[in-house]
């Protein structure tokens, strides 16, 4: 035994406890977080569980299991033409809008955090598409995209150019829906991303300065390193909120035209609510909970060593 | 080497009041010079108008005879010390010392060369590949201090480094900035809040106080012979004792608890002005006949090799320093005398000396030659 624990267990005042007051630690730890065990357990964890449950039943009309059929709704899935395309849409979208968000909120968070007169004003205009809600956006957005009377066409015919179909063409519905979904995504983003450039010490763009470097210099080696976890953060809630669109699709084409802007989860709200094919609509949840799970994870791996966090 | 040359320079934020103003002084190659003033003085405000991080409102300020009121900062030849270091939180040490020679395009041979040097002189040879957070205080202050010395830029500007550092630290980099700034040959403007900083680093000091200047002088000078009210209790510690005092028969009296008699001169001088008397704590003696002071000691502290004693005079608290171990007891009444030919007189309203030992002395010489 060595000079440490020889003395230690000479000396030590033992403590006498039952269990009672042994585990008083413990059950106040649970009563701190029984609010948010019960909510998430009613809101979350039971509906997720009942999704996979159903995932491998056929349902009747209410949604009631009525036959298992093990792996069959997920085969089937993987057989259709029209998941197929539901898939393609849904990352052909993500890719549309993904980068475009966190590019243009970037660059606009960098143009508000430079101290000009009547700055706040473009803070507040930039930010505000985040007080919208997804349907009002959507109407106004529909009315900006009508194909005869629509602003977007108007000024277009003022140029010269020939009226775009914007949500009537199966090639540009899902152009426009991303359009839409940019527009409202901005907001949250660059009031993230503004907050995160404020965040960043101006001593150390003053030392650059001292030093002789240049703007972009200044960019490159210090905003966008320090900025990287806020820009990390914003990419993976961007992706998410990409899969999970769904009001603006019901509201401005409602899937079509021919299956174009069928995303993954307005395909699932059709096979529930309209199809009534709730073990489908389930396996479609789940392999959604998947693509999303497995995306973030390779995030993580490949792009978090980029990441300095302080 | 070049001459730094402030001629009024003044600051304005909103046009209304002056952050600084009217600065009239010239910096020598090589000195150590201190700003020194209490916070929101100033004196931040001006070390960034000479960076270049601050426009100058007006006046000029000119580097080696060259104007250079709109250089950008990285044409002034200068290296900062900020005060929390500006350290690049996802750069290693190397890296951030490195960072200004890259900026500058110094080839890699150059920079590694200057990078060894600087990291050897400083004690950071085996951080060089740490990070900031995974250093200590004093060692995030050494890297800072390296960046200045491998710039090799012949001016250095502190904002005050050593206020996030604890006392014993302290001391110690105030030694380790002055022996670096004589090695170098840079001349240093270093600000600073503490009067101590400023009274042991300096070879000058200007005292600042709401953005204009109060004395500029050796240490030594500012303390012997301080311009004002102010600058006597500003440098100092503890700082010099004062009291509203009058003059009833010609003796100078505080309170129920103070009162010296005074030479005609010093009369004269004062005339019927409202005046406030000042000394230094350690010009305060145990009794002896002359200059009386009868009250009540609040405190004792013993430091060892000298003793403070707390008093109350005209309902301020003085101290007095005594040299050696003193056993006395808080609350007893004490009787001490003032050492009378260093008592300071300044003008209540303009604040200004009225009478000082340092032109107390020459009217005496004048007598005694008569």
């Amino acid at each position: 035994m060595n000079e440490v624990m020889e003395k230690i267990e000479r000396y030590q005042v033992p403590k006498k406890e039952n269990l009672w007051q042994k585990t008083a630690n413990l059950r106040t730890s649970i009563l701190y977080l029984s609010p948010a065990i019960v909510l998430f357990s009613v809101f979350v964890f039971y509906p997720m569980f009942k999704t996979v449950y159903l995932s491998f039943f056929l349902t009747d009309a209410r949604g009631n299991a009525a036959l298992f059929v093990g792996l069959e709704n997920y085969l089937y899935l993987f057989d259709s033409t029209s998941f197929k395309k539901s898939m393609k849409a849904t990352w052909l979208f993500a890719l549309y809008t993904v980068p475009s968000i966190v590019l243009i909120s970037f660059f606009l968070a960098l143009l508000a955090n430079e101290k000009l007169r009547g700055i706040g004003f473009f803070r507040t205009i930039f930010t505000s598409t985040m007080g919208m809600s997804v349907a009002a956006s959507a109407v106004i957005w529909l009315f900006l995209f009508h194909p005869t009377v629509g602003v977007l066409n108007t000024l277009l015919g003022y140029l010269g150019i020939r009226p775009i179909p914007w949500l009537l063409d199966s090639k540009w519905a899902l152009v426009s829906i991303a359009i839409t979904t940019i527009w409202m995504n901005i907001g949250f983003s660059f009031l993230i991303i503004l907050g995160g450039l404020q965040n960043i010490s101006q001593d150390l763009y003053e030392s650059a300065r001292i030093d002789g470097a240049g703007y972009f210099y200044q960019l490159f080696r210090i905003t966008i390193p320090l900025l990287s976890p806020t820009l990390f953060f914003i990419l993976i809630i961007t992706f998410i909120n990409s899969f999970q669109s769904f009001g603006q699709v019901d509201i401005l084409t409602k899937g079509g035209p021919a299956e174009a802007t069928n995303l993954i989860v307005y395909a699932i709200y059709q096979d529930a609510f309209i199809n009534y094919q709730f073990g489908t609509a389930s396996a479609r949840a789940v392999i959604l909970f998947f693509m999303v799970l497995g995306l973030t994870l390779l995030q993580f791996k490949f792009l978090e060593k980029k990441v300095h966090y302080q | 080497m070049r001459e730094i040359v402030l001629d009024k320079v003044s600051k304005t934020y909103d046009k209304q009041s002056f952050a600084v103003e009217d600065v009239e002084v010239s910096i020598r190659p090589g000195e150590f010079f201190v700003l020194v003033g209490p916070s929101g003085c100033g004196k931040s405000t001006l070390l960034r108008m000479l960076a270049g991080l601050e426009e100058i409102s007006a006046g000029s300020l000119s580097l080696g005879g060259k104007l250079a009121n709109h250089l950008p900062p990285n044409k002034r030849e200068i290296s900062m010390v900020f005060q929390n270091y500006a350290l690049y939180p996802h750069l290693s040490v190397e890296e951030n010392i490195m960072f200004g020679l890259k900026v500058r395009k110094i080839s890699k041979q150059e920079r590694k060369r200057r990078v060894q040097e600087a990291a050897t002189m400083l004690g950071l040879s085996d951080y060089l590949k740490r990070k900031p957070r995974e250093l200590s205080g004093g060692q995030r202050q050494r890297v800072a201090l390296a960046r200045t010395v491998v710039s090799q830029a012949p001016i250095c500007l502190m904002d005050e480094p050593l206020s996030n550092l604890d006392a014993q630290l302290r001391g110690q980099m105030r030694v380790e900035i002055r022996q670096l700034q004589q090695q170098l040959g840079m001349t240093m403007i270093y600000v600073t809040h503490d009067q101590v900083e400023a009274m042991t680093m300096g070879d000058r000091i200007m005292v600042l106080r709401d953005g204009k200047v109060q004395q500029i002088g050796t240490p030594l000078e500012i303390y012997n012979q301080p311009v004002n009210k102010f600058v006597a209790e500003f440098i100092g510690s503890p700082p010099m004792n004062m009291a509203r005092a009058s003059i009833i028969d010609g003796r100078l009296v505080a309170g129920n608890e103070l009162s010296i008699k005074l030479s005609q001169s010093d009369l004269a001088k004062i005339g019927n002005r409202s005046i406030t008397l000042g000394i230094r704590p350690e010009h305060i003696h145990q009794a002896n006949g002359q200059g009386r002071v009868r009250t009540t000691l609040l405190n004792v502290e013993i430091l060892g090799n000298e003793t403070l004693l707390a008093f109350n005079v005209n309902n301020t608290i003085w101290k007095a320093k005594w040299p050696g171990q003193w056993q006395l007891t808080a609350g007893s009444p004490i009787e001490l005398s003032i050492d009378r030919e260093q008592i300071f007189i300044f003008d209540e309203i303009s604040e200004e000396v009225v009478s000082s030992p340092f032109n107390k002395d020459t009217v005496l010489e004048g007598v005694q030659t008569l």
